[in-house]
């Protein structure tokens, strides 16, 4: 599963902003996973404390901000909220839609306890 | 230093056994990360960071360090390399993906059959979970080809075609054809370098799956809809699909073969051309 692949990411950057910060041991991890990234969250929670162990970020909790999808509606010219990829603007009922915003996967910030 | 692509690359952690016919299989490590971890010893570091003692903590000795990283950013970054080097060879590098079972490794052996080596002349990296069957069907059909086996894994990423490119070599002028694993979830959102994800859905699979996949055929500029010679036989609506695919994409652009039959080839090589050329410029 590639939730894995992106738990084994996330300790790797937090290891390398913990080494560059001088933190040993990490409380918190933010990240955030916009509503249109291609992430299944509940398997990324668990893959994310198999992967941690034995990690700076061993005892870290894991804090999930959830950015909202939006778009751009070309017939609307407007931006509108998008929840899901295939969704219809929920202003026209049509389809001609660029995502915008909401496609995050990132490490937003630690908290440690050094 | 990799005489390659001329990155110091480290490609330690996969390794590579080679044929007595000289075909080259590539074994990416699965699952847990394959580095050793190198915890900092106490040396000083001269990076800056944010050190905020913010109002809203409640244990007064933990502080907050600013991260703002990409998680799949080392991926990205590797992948971004890879498209350099293809883009100092001009090389046209296309991404692969589809279900299991749609076509891909006949429409591509077909491809090469068909291609005039001198206009388009071929190589190939396949990516499967484990045998090198499909990286024959590519060397019978006339083109060099890498297989990489990700083992437990779902998907190639970077690293697995930076590693396979490595020994692979392609020429300048031609085109690197990735086959991914056959995997119409995971593969969206790993970045490896090409100029392109190409979609294949076949027409014995569900009209309907643009709309269940929607990362895939987001992540995808073109969709090849394969085995069309059957579409006499199945309940297939083949104008909703491509329907379906822009209501997700609106962008995406359809192109409709046989790999085994040739319907829609000629079209399909065409695009190829096409976008060699573009890769030349």
């Amino acid at each position: 599963m590639h939730e894995v692949s992106l738990a084994e990411g996330i300790i790797e950057v937090v290891e390398n902003a913990a080494r560059g910060a001088g933190a040993k041991r990490i409380k918190t991890v933010r990240i955030a996973v916009g509503e249109l990234s291609n992430v299944e969250l509940d398997a990324l929670k668990f893959a994310f404390e198999s992967v941690k162990r034995g990690t700076v970020a061993d005892a870290a909790a894991l804090v999930i901000d959830r950015p909202e999808g939006r778009a751009w509606c070309m017939d609307c010219m407007k931006e509108v909220p998008l929840h899901r990829y295939g969704d219809a603007c929920p202003s026209c009922g049509n389809y001609h839609l660029m995502p915008s915003e909401g496609r995050d996967l990132k490490v937003v910030d630690l908290e440690s306890e050094d | 230093m990799c005489t390659t692509c001329g990155c110091g690359g480290d490609h330690s952690h996969m390794h590579s056994h080679t044929d007595e016919k000289g075909n080259v299989t590539i074994h990416a490590t699965d699952g847990h990360h394959e580095h050793e971890h190198t915890h900092a010893d106490g040396t000083t570091h001269s990076h800056a960071h944010s050190h905020e003692h913010g109002e809203g903590h409640d244990h007064p000795h933990t502080h907050k360090i600013s991260v703002e990283q990409d998680i799949l950013s080392r991926n990205n970054a590797i992948a971004a390399h890879n498209r350099e080097m293809f883009a100092a060879k001009k090389i046209l590098a296309l991404n692969f993906v589809s279900s299991p079972g749609s076509g891909k490794t006949e429409l591509l052996s077909a491809t090469i059959r068909r291609a005039d080596p001198k206009k388009l002349p071929i190589t190939v990296i396949e990516g499967d979970q484990e045998t090198s069957n499909d990286a024959d069907r590519i060397r019978s059909a006339g083109a060099r080809s890498i297989q990489v086996n990700t083992g437990k894994g779902c998907h190639l990423d970077a690293a697995m075609v930076h590693e396979a490119l490595h020994h692979l070599d392609p020429a300048p002028g031609s085109a690197c054809l990735i086959e991914n694993v056959g995997n119409l979830v995971c593969p969206a959102e790993f970045d490896l370098g090409e100029a392109h994800k190409v979609v294949v859905i076949s027409v014995t699979e569900g009209e309907d799956k643009p709309l269940k996949y929607p990362d895939m055929f987001r992540a995808a500029d073109l969709m090849i809809i394969n085995k069309v010679d059957l579409l006499p036989y199945v309940n297939f609506n083949i104008d909703k699909c491509e329907e379906y695919a822009r209501r997700v994409n609106p962008k995406i652009r359809a192109i409709r073969v046989s790999a085994t039959k040739g319907d829609g080839m000629d079209q399909w090589l065409k695009w190829l051309e096409a976008e060699l050329i573009l890769a030349s410029i």
